[in-house]
């Protein structure tokens, strides 16, 4: 059961659901879609949105069905305590290697534009013990913080409003120049992008109310980051030429460095101050629900004792990719990881879960 | 205990937090202000730097430039050549202007600028200008009156600027266009006199090397039709030969709106037309023959103004095209709204063989605090 003092709202839902998707993805977006589908890249953004919104109506079938427990509890309900904590030990390696993701991508992009002096180990143990401190409080303080931080969202978007007054919007012209099949391939990056919602898995049972209230918050935080990231790449779009965009790997800030007021000479640094907080967020959710997974096996479900080592198996494997093959490889192995992990298998356990009419006991909420 | 432990766990945050690994003291710092390119006749490459240094004084800071240059096979190790001559850290971030003389101007200009994009802390706002001659010998003044040269530059550019007499251009604005088929790029030109630094035009690029040059009124006039008028526009024609003095010939006047509106239609055959219809609305600022209180003056010379000003804009078209200078992005609308026709063309050839139909409609709405 869920204590009563680790329960959210369905309000702080739709802001963790922001906190949790939104991470790394904005900064190389524009450039990784604009590779494959061209003019129609942030069309292919809205496309990934879709795709997203289905996986969430299977996990929230799913976790319907089990109102009071969350997906390490649950999975040993259908499969048996064996086959059910093989899937759960698989789900927690899983996390582990997406906040190791996270990890390695925030401190390439921040050695890149920077620190560059800077030793990985340093930045990393920043970002790690920050989010340390926080991941150990219960759910609704890290909630509560979440909700707190989406003020930065705001910001970006003002900050990324700036790129209207050199826009050309031929740029993106003509739409379907790649070709409709290009542009539904190019969502393919978006979907991994929008990673983070899978947390609905273990997060669901945290959140008070009724069931299609909880559907509701996390369909509309989702909704909210496809059409954040698509502003974003359709601004990158409507910025860059596009020969220019093939040679940016990380067009939003690239775009910020060109602007200077009279206060602020470097925008990208102020967007990247911002940034780091927003990617900080996706770590310490990955970090969170791995811990969880943790805590309900060894630690009678308490999630505070397994941060600390989680934390440190996720820096510890962040120090090793050094090279850009390296990350390359890791980011592919992950993107395969979540095809199955969130895409697939939650369908194959809603599809179990219904054929053997397996569902939580007792009282129904 | 608790309080124990977090004050000790705070005072070893601070002691890690901060880091020591980028730190860049700006006392250490020699920010270069502004930089010149030149080819040399034997094909080697010079970069001229004007450092700006503020010393504390007694009394307050103390200006100083030093003006270092070098010769070597690229940007950045011109750079480092120059860190081995200067003690502290030459620091990119805040060079105000770029100068390329016309030797770097008329080859690609890419290769000299790669760094410029490359580094992340070099300053993408950076304004970027062609010299005509060598931009070494106008950095060289110095100074120019009580201005040192690297703001001289910089300001005149500004305001010329604003006066829409050059292109309101910097290192970042230039890229997407630079690497775009279907547009090209215009750039403030600058020119060293005796003792003083003066702007006399556009340059006009073709994908990444200058190929022709615009005098300031062509300029204003390009810019106008562009559709990039800025806070000010003026122009001054001769509407009148035999008054006496010369000065009563003319007519100054500021733009106070101008509506380019282009249109472009492709027609069988891949021709491609350019309906340019553009409408001025100007108020006289100098007019020593007055009469603008007459009705009819006031008609005459509109006509007559939008006369001159269509001739004239025919001319800045052939010019351009002679350049082959896309200012107007005749190819980017076509890459946009006529794919199809865009992969037939060879646009280094066709764009000479657009047909271009300027008309400009002037209006004259006011005439100062005089009639």
């Amino acid at each position: 059961m869920i204590k009563e003092s680790s329960r959210i709202t369905q309000g702080q839902l739709f802001f963790y659901m922001i906190q949790a998707q939104v991470g790394i993805g904005i900064m190389s977006l524009p450039h990784d879609v604009h590779a494959v589908a061209k003019g129609g890249a942030w069309i292919s953004i809205l496309i990934g949105g879709v795709v997203v919104q289905l996986a969430i109506l299977v996990m929230w079938a799913l976790c319907k069905r089990f109102p009071n427990l969350t997906m390490f509890e649950y999975l040993p309900k259908i499969f048996g305590k064996w086959i059910g904590g093989f899937f759960n030990f698989a789900y927690i390696i899983f996390f582990i290697l997406m906040a190791t993701l996270v990890l390695v991508l925030f401190e390439s992009l921040i050695n890149k534009w920077v620190f560059p002096l800077t030793p990985r180990w340093a930045v990393l143990a920043l970002i790690v013990m920050t989010s340390v401190y926080l991941v150990i409080e219960s759910l609704r303080t890290i909630t509560r913080f979440y909700v707190f931080v989406s003020v930065l969202i705001v910001l970006i978007v003002l900050i990324a409003l700036n790129a209207f007054t050199i826009a050309d919007f031929t740029y993106m012209f003509p739409i379907t120049e790649a070709g409709w099949g290009k542009i539904f391939l190019g969502s393919n990056k978006v979907i991994v992008s929008l990673l983070g919602f899978e947390m609905l898995l273990v997060v669901y049972p945290f959140v008070e109310g009724k069931a299609d209230g909880k559907l509701k918050a996390a369909s509309a935080g989702n909704a909210f980051t496809t059409l954040l990231y698509s502003f974003l790449v359709f601004i990158a779009l409507i910025v860059f030429s596009p020969m220019e965009m093939a040679m940016i790997p990380e067009p939003i800030p690239y775009m910020l460095k060109a602007f200077s007021f009279r206060v602020v000479e470097r925008l990208d640094l102020l967007f990247l101050s911002i940034w780091t907080v927003i990617v900080a967020t996706s770590y310490m959710n990955y970090l969170f629900l791995a811990a969880n997974g943790f805590g309900h096996y060894f630690h009678r479900g308490n999630h505070r004792t397994a941060v600390y080592y989680t934390a440190i198996i996720s820096y510890i494997l962040a120090l090793i990719p050094q090279s850009p093959d390296g990350i390359e490889f890791l980011t592919q192995i992950v993107s395969w990881a979540s095809y199955a992990f969130v895409y697939g298998l939650p369908v194959l356990f809603l599809l179990i879960s219904l054929v053997f009419r397996k569902r939580e006991k007792g009282k129904t909420a | 205990m608790s309080k124990w432990r977090n004050s000790i766990v705070l005072i070893l945050l601070i002691m890690i937090l901060p880091g020591c690994w980028d730190m860049e003291f700006i006392k250490d710092a020699r920010l270069i202000y502004a930089t010149g390119f030149d080819l040399l006749p034997g094909g080697q490459f010079k970069l001229t730097v004007t450092i700006r240094d503020s010393i504390e004084t007694g009394g307050g800071t103390e200006q100083h430039n030093t003006i270092m240059e070098s010769v070597a096979r690229t940007t950045r190790e011109n750079r480092d050549l120059m860190q081995s001559m200067v003690s502290g850290k030459l620091s990119v971030y805040k060079i105000r202007v770029h100068l390329l003389g016309e030797s770097v101007a008329k080859k690609n200009i890419f290769p000299f600028m790669d760094v410029l994009y490359r580094d992340p802390k070099s300053a993408l706002n950076a304004r970027v200008c062609v010299v005509e001659g060598n931009a070494n010998e106008l950095l060289r003044l110095n100074k120019v009156g009580v201005t040192y040269i690297g703001e001289t530059v910089d300001e005149m550019i500004s305001g010329e600027e604003q006066m829409t007499v050059v292109p309101k251009e910097n290192l970042g604005s230039i890229a997407p266009v630079m690497w775009d088929h279907g547009q090209d790029f215009t750039l403030p030109m600058v020119k060293k006199t005796a003792k003083n630094v003066k702007v006399t035009g556009t340059a006009l690029f073709h994908g990444h090397h200058m190929t022709g040059k615009l005098n300031r009124q062509e300029s204003t006039l390009m810019l106008l039709m562009a559709g990039r008028k800025a806070d000010t526009a003026r122009l001054t024609i001769p509407v009148d030969q035999k008054q006496n003095p010369q000065v009563a010939n003319f007519i100054t006047f500021d733009v106070n709106k101008a509506k380019p509106k282009m249109k472009v239609t492709v027609k069988p055959g891949n021709r491609i037309d350019v309906d340019f219809p553009m409408k001025l609305t100007v108020s006289a600022v100098e007019y020593p023959l007055g009469e603008l209180s007459q009705k009819a003056v006031v008609q005459k010379l509109n006509k007559q103004l939008s006369a001159i000003l269509t001739a004239r804009s025919q001319q800045v078209i052939q010019k351009l095209q002679r350049a082959n200078c896309d200012v107007f992005g005749i190819g980017r609308h076509l890459i946009a709204f006529h794919h199809d026709t865009w992969k037939q063309l060879h646009w280094k050839t066709d764009y000479r063989k657009v047909r271009f139909h300027p008309r400009v409609q002037v209006e004259i709405i006011g005439s100062g605090i005089l009639n």
